[in-house]
């Protein structure tokens, strides 16, 4: 099915106002919980899908991609007025969008970031509906073979990125698809680290664990911290950009969302790596590049098209491939498949109405946090204000209601409770929760696979290295992990010319 | 005298601990036949381990040579840390007094409990004029949960075995 037709397939969906509702509410979700500084798009997503049980798979989805689509916008709101980015895609703002309210242009710098966002968010749809069907046409030649290299290379990419030691991220990603064996095993159903139990027989639940590691971890960490949270500004005014000027910084715009979705295709790579790179880039060869810093619109907008427009890039292998392009599309994956839907090139010929769905809903959403955005900046002050008293508690209570709605079973509540506090106590040696989730998302995917993989070759491992895709993507493994080491023990080596 | 640095050493009892953990446990795992060579349910897991323990002696190795003395300003660090761990302690303990009495107290009451107890754990001092403001917020936080979940999702939480 072509992409115009896949967009006709999906327009039925929107004809229902309780659709276009479920939209409008997961956008607002969504900038509530990507403005809070220590609640992220993540967390919402995670808590927010067991609601989506009460809905149809189409209104679920909507509703979670408002949330997506929603906060990675508004992360930059609590970056431009309090310092502290929503979400970690928005810490290129607060670089410049920080200092441009400490100048008493707050208004101006969230203005700036809606229009970025909303324009680099489309291009990213754009590139998503013309890319993502493509893509699917080639994974069809993947074996297991491919599929093991490419779940690897989202656990290496993840690991490079993440905060602290690339071995850190190696070590959470192991820990994660640790837990994703417990369980019957795939192909000979043997209970593996059950210890008797059927709960454990059946496997760790998805939301549980990412509820836990996302949610109640952070509720942890925020508790023992001691913070006060500095509002730059009391009122916000004149947030409508100038249309002049916008249009100069157009080349820019586009620039920073073609960074931006493709990074954000990147398995695991997403926002945060694509709003980082952008903002690098764009100073680089800015002509105002000594400026960049000091509080100016052209920082703001380079960071918010590329980590809005990364949102489009991440459903690109989601969609294609089933693989996750971040934390959050990790989630929109598992909603897919509670719901019994296979997420991968089968989708675009099973399920055209879903696909076309997920463009459209993307394309909403970005209009619905655009208008937001510039009618309700003046009120986002209070957003970022919310006590900590409240945060933590309810936030916790959502954790445990969430879970426990997925198999009314107490069972995933002390699931919940025990990869909160195993997260927690991971943070304290910095291997991060990101890792773990996308190993255990990735877990039953890369086992499955490679498994397969040597039952078909007889146990010749060689199998993985004499298909060049398999091989490429292996070659790509090892570059990411040893290559950086390398290239350092390389410089270290080279004699350096004197005189 | 020179020590390891805490994050050193943490990270590699982990590896260490989790990796002999999954071998201690796999090793009683049955292998299956005729595959060539012998893969079973603890293939998998096993090749995990012996990877995360790599890691372990890969990270005792890059940081052998960086290990430093624990000096003053960390020690202030230490006992800084150890005075808020005390909210988290507190709040792990009542979540898992409040979830293993869940069946009993019902739903409503030990989610009520739990959300208006967190906040006092959170502001760490009581107020009494404060008293009735986490109060009522802990009632509004129930009855967000009650209409978002019970009357929008339709879920059924679960009642109270002691207060029918």
């Amino acid at each position: 099915m072509g992409t115009f037709d896949l967009i006709i397939a999906g327009l039925g969906s929107f004809s229902d106002p309780y659709s276009l509702f479920l939209v409008l509410a997961g956008s607002v979700l969504g900038i509530v919980f990507g403005a809070i500084p220590g609640l992220t798009a993540t967390m919402g997503m995670a808590i927010f899908l067991p609601i989506t049980f009460g809905m149809s798979d189409l209104n679920g989805i909507l509703f979670l991609i408002g949330i997506y689509v929603g906060s990675c916008y508004s992360g930059s709101l609590s970056s431009i007025l309090v310092n502290i980015p929503g979400t970690p895609s928005a810490i290129a703002t607060g670089f410049d969008g920080y200092k441009m309210a400490q100048k008493g242009e707050a208004g101006r710098a969230i203005g700036y970031a809606t229009i970025a966002s909303a324009l680099g968010g489309l291009f990213g749809v754009l590139v998503l509906m013309f890319a993502a069907p493509l893509l699917a046409s080639m994974a069809l030649e993947f074996g297991a073979q491919e599929y093991t290299g490419m779940a690897l290379l989202g656990i290496s990419i993840v690991s490079y990125i993440t905060f602290g030691a690339t071995i850190k991220g190696l070590i959470g990603g192991i820990i994660g698809l640790l837990l994703a064996t417990i369980g019957q095993d795939v192909i000979t159903a043997y209970p593996r680290f059950a210890f008797g139990s059927k709960n454990l027989q059946g496997g760790l639940e998805m939301i549980p664990v990412m509820v836990g590691f996302f949610g109640v971890t952070e509720v942890l960490i925020k508790l023992e911290q001691e913070e006060t949270i500095q509002v730059a500004v009391s009122k916000i005014k004149n947030v409508l950009p100038s249309p002049s000027r916008l249009l100069r910084m157009s080349p820019m715009m586009g620039l920073s969302s073609v960074i931006g979705t493709f990074i954000g295709a990147i398995p695991a790579a997403g926002g945060a790596i694509a709003s980082m790179a952008a903002y690098g880039i764009q100073k680089r060869f800015s002509k105002r590049s000594q400026e960049y810093g000091t509080g100016i619109a052209e920082g703001v907008v380079a960071a918010e098209a590329s980590n809005n427009a990364a949102v489009g890039g991440s459903m690109v292998p989601m969609l294609s491939l089933g693989i996750p392009g971040d934390p959050q599309t990790a989630i929109l994956i598992g909603a897919l498949m509670l719901n019994g839907l296979a997420p991968g090139p089968m989708l675009f010929t099973t399920r055209p109405d879903l696909v076309s769905t997920i463009y459209l809903g993307n394309v909403l959403s970005i209009i619905m946090f655009a208008v937001i955005g510039l009618l309700g900046a003046r009120y986002f002050a209070y957003l970022v204000k919310v006590p900590k008293h409240f945060l933590l508690p309810g936030i916790l209570i959502f954790c445990i209601v969430g879970s426990f709605v997925i198999r009314n079973s107490i069972f995933d509540i002390w699931v919940l409770l025990a990869c909160g506090v195993i997260g927690y106590l991971l943070q304290k040696i910095e291997v991060m929760p990101a890792p773990i989730i996308l190993g255990f998302v990735l877990g039953p995917i890369l086992e499955d696979n490679f498994r397969r993989s040597l039952i078909m070759s007889n146990g010749d491992w060689s199998t993985f290295f004499t298909r060049p895709i398999s091989l490429t993507l292996l070659l790509l493994n090892f570059f990411i992990l040893v290559g950086p080491s390398l290239l350092k023990l390389l410089k270290k080596n080279i004699p350096k010319h004197t005189g | 005298m020179s020590m390891w640095k805490r994050d050193v050493l943490g990270t590699v009892l982990v590896c260490f601990a989790v990796g002999g953990f999954v071998l201690f446990q796999t090793v009683q795992y049955p292998q299956a036949r005729g595959h060539g060579f012998g893969q079973g349910p603890a293939f998998y897991p096993q090749l995990l381990a012996i990877s995360i323990i790599f890691l372990g002696f890969l990270y005792l190795f890059l940081n052998f040579k960086k290990r430093f003395r624990v000096d003053q300003n960390e020690q202030e660090d230490i006992q800084e840390a150890k005075r808020h761990y005390l909210p988290v302690v507190l709040l792990i303990l009542l979540s898992v007094l409040l979830i293993s009495f869940l069946e009993y107290l019902g739903f409503w009451i030990a989610g009520f409990l739990l959300t208006f107890l967190t906040a006092l754990i959170v502001r760490g001092k009581v107020y009494w004029k404060n008293l009735l403001a986490d109060l009522l917020f802990s009632i509004g936080v129930m009855g967000l949960v009650y209409g978002i979940f019970v009357v929008f999702v339709g879920i059924k939480l679960p009642g109270s075995e002691w207060f029918h």
